[in-house]
């Protein structure tokens, strides 16, 4: 097979590779301060032009020096920690570790120092959003909020706490976007485990890759990738939180960490459990078409409605236990996530459809094993692996004897369900088995290799309790195996101002589905158990230019795809039917970019602008038949479109940021399904989906005010999301076509900390001037709410 | 089941569309059309991919151009019927609407709850009993027939309740109603499909009910059939002539595994209650051709889509294929008589169809575009009128002035 060709290919490589590095001398190491390894810590060759900075494990490497003696000097925000004379002999490897002292852990050393990341990324060939979570800590935002607000981000939300939303990325969205926590995919998590629950406590930042994703995310991406990265460098704390407010909301998150330094075990916890009513008032809005109709006797009255079932709770727990800075593993750890969630389901497609009863019970759990380890067998190969396997039951009850509607319950209902045509008590079943393996190898200190590979196997059951659906195709569970192989070379020109990352992907799948139906020559339908493997090979490149210190251009290419899925190929086996021609969504992805970062004294500026290009086709859609539908390869977009940020911070008392971004996405189908008609809509921008919206956040905060280590904060955000079009803007009189009406939230935020950040207390309200917002036609969102947040951090 | 999502694949199939879900089984008087001055022409057609509904008007059928470029009503409303200048749909509230509509806008007159009966789309279906009175049906769970008569000038529901033919045995559903009256007397025809498999048992049924009382049930079966056209009743499949009611068996790729049994017409004879045994006709080779739709062209004559069933390879075909002729069908002499125009796409279930005493009306979407074809059932000639621009399916296409 191809994919094993390339990893013997990648082998030899290595093997040659590793025979060559052996005969050049080279330095590495660890630094950590007291309580944690250090990263953006720089390392230099005093009087050389060597020199790097320590990563997220706080690791350095200095490879490829010639013999001869050297000053070694380490600096941490901007102050000069060691410097070390040392002599080095030819083919000699040092081990040197380095223990750096800051100055206290006050708020702004926090904040500068997660910002190295962050920089980095921004000076990556990748068009990448890097969000740090620490200014947002004593806030209620969860994750979905935060990305939000960053440049090319559209989350659009149904509803308040738990609800579905779908994330979408310079035009592209839901499966074309993937998901990850650490690296580990997380599509098969269940929702409990979903963006919009993951309080901000849990992540340290988040990165956003828009387009053109790192082999090291092992998925077919087509319009990028979001990473949640967790805290794993601090040895030792404990933050936990909880708020209350609005609509009976509370949510309460336990973060924490114990590590031993003398046996090198590490415990990690983490928990959270968010709770909402979500009765937030439904307000009858005409005007755009969508008012709130509520049956009284044989009359439809308009008026405004209350949420009556909309309860929603998840909670997750994990446990991490392994060891650290072993010989044989920097980080070896076993751990255990557990997960469930009650949701009731208020409305179908749209707040029009209303549901009383209707609930889904999700179960997640997820035993998982992490492997890493630096100077893996050779000097300068890490290797990073992971495998999990998971289990996640979800059971839909639609048992309601009644039919519901704004008004409450309605006619009794002794036979139809709310959602199902007949009563139904579903139990799904998803199991998932995720492993991961990345190989890095640092060749020298300007060119370095990528491998990763990942395997993902997926199968869905279903049972049905009430006897009452016979024909249930997941009786018998549908698979999906996928392999995807990366490997990426990077390569550092110019002294490192010119930075290329080259890169292909390999994508292998084999679906296996029961019962599938399919049309037979001799015009009949015909059921049997259907199989399938694909391969794909996409590619692409990142680069990234520095024009000085601090001002750089960058622009990265992907031809990525989003591979079918089982159910996609093979229908159901119950009314929708195969349809093994159906091709992979694909798409050629362009992004160019360009960043500025300027300080003056105590005023720092930073500005990126970029402007992206997709041509996507093929996506897959459900197109409706008889007895039988199926999924077409029928769309195809054009996306051009441009975003910018600028931030701007004065010491650490004043931060402003404002971004936007717009989008032009224009049809691309030129003739209709199976036809040489023109299709009318070819050229028309492509409707529901948000084409111009930015944000804006002011925050300013003083130390020391009301006492010593005390901290004030304001924070205010505003979000502009533009009016667009429900359907095709050039079909329709224009009295007639439905629009998603503009929307312009604002949320404040007071916050105040006690000891340097032990204790704090934040006061918030989101929407405070209570605007009618929707992401989706017909779909209200929560008007204002209010909450309190207690917090204790340690460290 | 096939029921069970059936309801949820119909709701997406408003939204896409891609073919027909509404009619009326009894159009007005196919023979003597009121004569208005200013006639009033409405298709209910898709446009775009992904397809979103509009309503476009035209004053005539024989000339110009009929365009959804900024022109035309968006609606996500699910249009059921229209008679006398009034349209009758659901909204998403599941209420019902009584409305009118021009190119620009829409103007609701009534809405109304619609409870009184469990209204979905492959069980349900309708017939208009006069001007005013227009009953709906529905059989819940495929299981309970009910019925719901709305007195359409002051949308009020004036009865409602099961109508008692027996539900099915256990682990049975009924399918593919087909329905008109003959006077007082309301005939059913149906089917009934296997839960596990959704096969039909291949045989039709027929219900004999006395209206208004909807009592008085007879219930026969007859196995020469087993998919009284069609699929969700929005496109007619019966009608009466002379006192005699005329039914469609046809058991379509689209809308059956089945297709072991006839394209064939039969009917039941003025008062009977069961199907004439003695009457079968066979409109084509079951193996080669599909015949679906009966629109009423008076004076025992229909108009019928026949479909070329070889190059049928899938559900996609009956919206991206030309296979379609249409036949003037005599149920009375058993003949029938090809229309001379181009091959269209089948459109499976769509009510495309209209007639105004000689002159016929299909709405074709060929090789060529979307055109209106006028036939004249006296001189046999067919002519290409009113062009449909911008337009992916029609579902609807009727006469409102």
């Amino acid at each position: 097979m191809l994919f094993r060709k390339i990893i013997l290919s990648f082998l030899f490589l290595l093997n040659s590779l590793f025979a060559f590095a052996q005969q050049k001398s080279s330095i590495s190491g660890v630094v950590t301060d007291s309580l944690a390894k250090v990263e953006g810590v720089s390392v230099v060759l005093k009087n050389t032009k060597i020199g790097t900075a320590t990563n997220e494990e706080g690791f350095y490497q200095l490879l490829d020096l010639k013999p001869g003696s050297y000053t070694l000097v380490v600096s941490y925000l901007g102050k000069v920690n060691h410097t070390k004379q040392l002599k080095l002999e030819a083919g000699a490897h040092l081990n040197l570790d380095f223990v750096v002292k800051q100055d206290g852990q006050n708020l702004n050393t926090i904040a500068v120092k997660g910002q190295t990341k962050i920089v980095a990324l921004k000076e990556s060939g990748f068009s990448v959003n890097g969000i740090e979570t620490k200014l947002f800590l004593n806030t209620t935002t969860d994750l979905n909020q935060l990305l939000n607000r960053s440049t090319g981000v559209k989350v659009r939300e149904q509803g308040g706490m738990g609800s579905d939303f779908n994330f979408s990325l310079n035009g592209l969205s839901g499966k074309q976007v993937r998901f990850f926590l650490d690296g580990i995919p997380m599509e098969t998590f269940g929702s409990a485990m979903g963006l919009n629950n993951i309080p901000v406590n849990l992540a340290e930042r988040i990165e956003v890759y828009k387009g053109v994703v790192p082999v090291e995310l092992g998925a077919d991406a087509l319009g990028g990738a979001v990473n949640i990265v967790t805290n794993q460098n601090t040895k030792r704390f404990l933050d936990a939180s909880i708020s209350y407010g609005s609509f009976n909301s509370s949510r309460a998150a336990l973060a924490g960490r114990f590590t031993d330094e003398k046996t090198g075990l590490r415990i990690n916890i983490n928990a959270f459990n968010n709770y909402s009513d979500n009765d937030y008032l439904m307000r009858n809005n005409p005007k755009y078409n969508a008012a709130i109709k509520v049956t009284e006797g044989d009359q439809v009255v308009l008026k405004d409605a209350r949420r009556f079932h909309s309860a929603y709770r998840s909670t997750m727990g994990q446990a991490d236990v392994g060891l650290v800075d072993k010989k044989w593993a920097d980080i070896i750890s076993l751990s255990f996530t557990y997960s469930n969630l009650y949701k009731e389901v208020q409305t179908g497609v749209n707040q029009d459809k209303v549901y009383g009863q209707v609930n889904n019970r999700e179960q997640f759990f997820m035993p998982a094993l992490k492997y890493k380890k630096q100077n893996f067998l050779v000097n300068g190969l890490t290797v990073n692996a992971t495998a999990s396997y998971s289990i996640n039951r979800s059971n839909v009850a639609d048992t309601s004897s009644y039919l519901y509607g704004w008004g409450g319950k309605g006619r009794p209902e002794p036979i139809s369900g709310e959602i199902n045509d007949i009563k139904t008590i579903y139990h799904y079943k998803n199991e998932a088995a995720i492993a991961r393996a990345n190989f890095a190898y640092e060749l020298n200190s300007n060119n370095s290799l990528n491998l990763n590979y990942t395997y993902n196997y997926f199968a869905r059951s279903a049972t049905e309790d009430l006897g009452t659906v016979k024909n249930n195709s997941f009786d018998e569970p549908n698979t999906i195996g996928k392999n995807i192989i990366g490997i990426a070379l990077q390569n550092n020109l110019l002294g490192k101002r010119w930075s290329n990352t080259l890169f292909a992907k390999y994508y292998n799948f084999n679906a296996f589905v029961r019962n599938a139906v399919y049309f037979s020559p001799d015009n009949s339908w015909l059921k049997s158990d259907s199989e399938l493997a694909q391969n794909f090979i996409g590619y692409g490149i990142a680069s990234r230019f520095k024009i000085t210190a601090q001002f750089g251009i960058k622009a990265s290419y992907e031809h990525a795809y989003r591979l079918q899925e089982g159910d996609e190929l093979f229908g159901n086996g119950i009314d929708v039917a195969s349809n093994k021609d159906l091709k992979p969504e694909s798409s050629d992805n362009l992004n160019v970019g360009v960043y500025l970062s300027h300080k003056i004294n105590e005023h720092r500026l930073n500005v990126e602008g970029s402007y992206f290009y997709r041509n996507a086709k093929d996506f897959i859609y459900f197109t409706v038949g008889g007895l039988y539908s199926n999924y077409a390869n029928l769309g195809r977009a054009k996306i051009n479109g441009a975003e910018a940020e600028i931030r701007y911070n004065y010491s650490d008392l004043l931060e402003f940021s404002v971004n936007a971004t717009y989008q032009n996405a224009i049809n691309n189908q030129q003739f209709e399904l199976g036809t040489g008609l023109k299709d009318a809509t070819y050229q028309d921008r492509v409707p529901n989906q948000p084409w111009l919206y930015g944000n804006a956040n002011f925050s300013i905060g003083k130390n020391d005010v009301f006492g010593k280590d005390t901290r004030l904060q304001f924070n205010a955000s505003s979000q502009f999301v533009n009016w667009f079009y429900l359907n095709w803007e050039s079909r329709g009189s224009a009295e007639s076509r439905n629009k998603i009406p503009s929307q312009l939230i604002h949320n404040v935020a007071v916050s105040y900390s006690l000891k340097n950040g032990k204790y704090n207390v934040a006061l918030e309200s989101f929407n405070v001037t209570n605007e009618l917002a929707y992401d989706n036609f017909r779909l209200q969102k929560p008007g204002r709410s209010f909450a309190i947040k207690l917090r204790y951090f340690i460290k | 089941m096939l029921k069970t999502n059936k309801n949820q694949i119909l709701l997406v199939a408003l939204m896409f569309a891609m073919l027909g879900f509404s009619s009326c089984s009894k159009k007005s008087d196919p023979v003597n059309p009121p004569e208005t001055a200013e006639k009033d022409y409405s298709f209910l057609v898709t446009a775009g991919t992904p397809s979103a509904t509009y309503i476009l008007h035209a004053a005539s059928l024989t000339e110009g151009t009929a365009t959804t470029a900024g022109n035309g009503v968006e609606t996500d409303l699910t249009v059921v019927t229209a008679k006398g200048g009034y349209y009758y749909a659901t909204n998403s509230a599941g209420n019902l609407v009584k409305f009118t509509s021009d190119n620009k806008k829409i103007t609701t007159v009534k809405e109304i709850p619609f409870n009184k009966i469990s209204w979905a789309y492959w069980s349900s279906f309708y017939i208009w009993k006069d001007d005013k009175t227009l009953i709906f049906f529905s059989v819940n769970g495929g299981k309970q027939y009910e019925y719901a008569t709305l007195n359409v000038e002051t949308m009020t529901f004036t009865a409602n309740g099961n109508i008692n033919i027996p539900v099915p045995p256990t682990g049975y559903y009924y399918w593919g109603n087909s329905a008109t009256f003959v006077g007082n007397k309301l005939y059913i025809s149906y089917t009934s499909n296997a839960d596990a498999t959704d096969l039909s048992v291949n045989e039709s049924y027929l219900a004999a009910i006395d209206y208004p009382a909807m009592n008085n049930i007879t219930v026969t079966k007859d196995a020469r059939f087993n998919f009284p056209s069609h699929y969700t009743l929005h496109m007619p499949g019966a009608f009466n002539y002379n006192g005699t009611a005329y039914f469609l068996n046809s058991p379509t790729i689209w809308s059956t595994a089945m297709q072991n049994k006839p394209f064939a017409i039969y009917k039941v004879n003025n008062g009977s209650t069961a199907v004439d045994a003695n009457y079968f006709y066979e409109l084509t080779d079951r193996t080669k051709e599909e015949a679906l739709g009966l629109f009423n062209a008076g004076n025992g004559k229909a108009i019928v889509k026949i479909v070329d069933k070889t190059q049928i390879d899938g559900s996609s075909a009956y919206s991206t294929k030309f296979i379609t002729d249409y036949y003037v069908v005599d149920v009375v002499s058993q003949t029938k008589t090809k229309i001379n125009m181009p091959r269209s796409v089948a459109g499976a279930y769509t009510e495309n169809v209209i007639v105004e005493g000689d002159h016929v009306y299909i709405a074709a979407k060929t090789a060529d575009g979307f055109y209106i074809y006028q036939y004249s059932l006296s001189s046999q000639v067919a002519k290409r009128g009113l062009k449909l621009d911008g337009v992916n399916s029609l579902s609807r296409f009727e006469r409102m002035k």
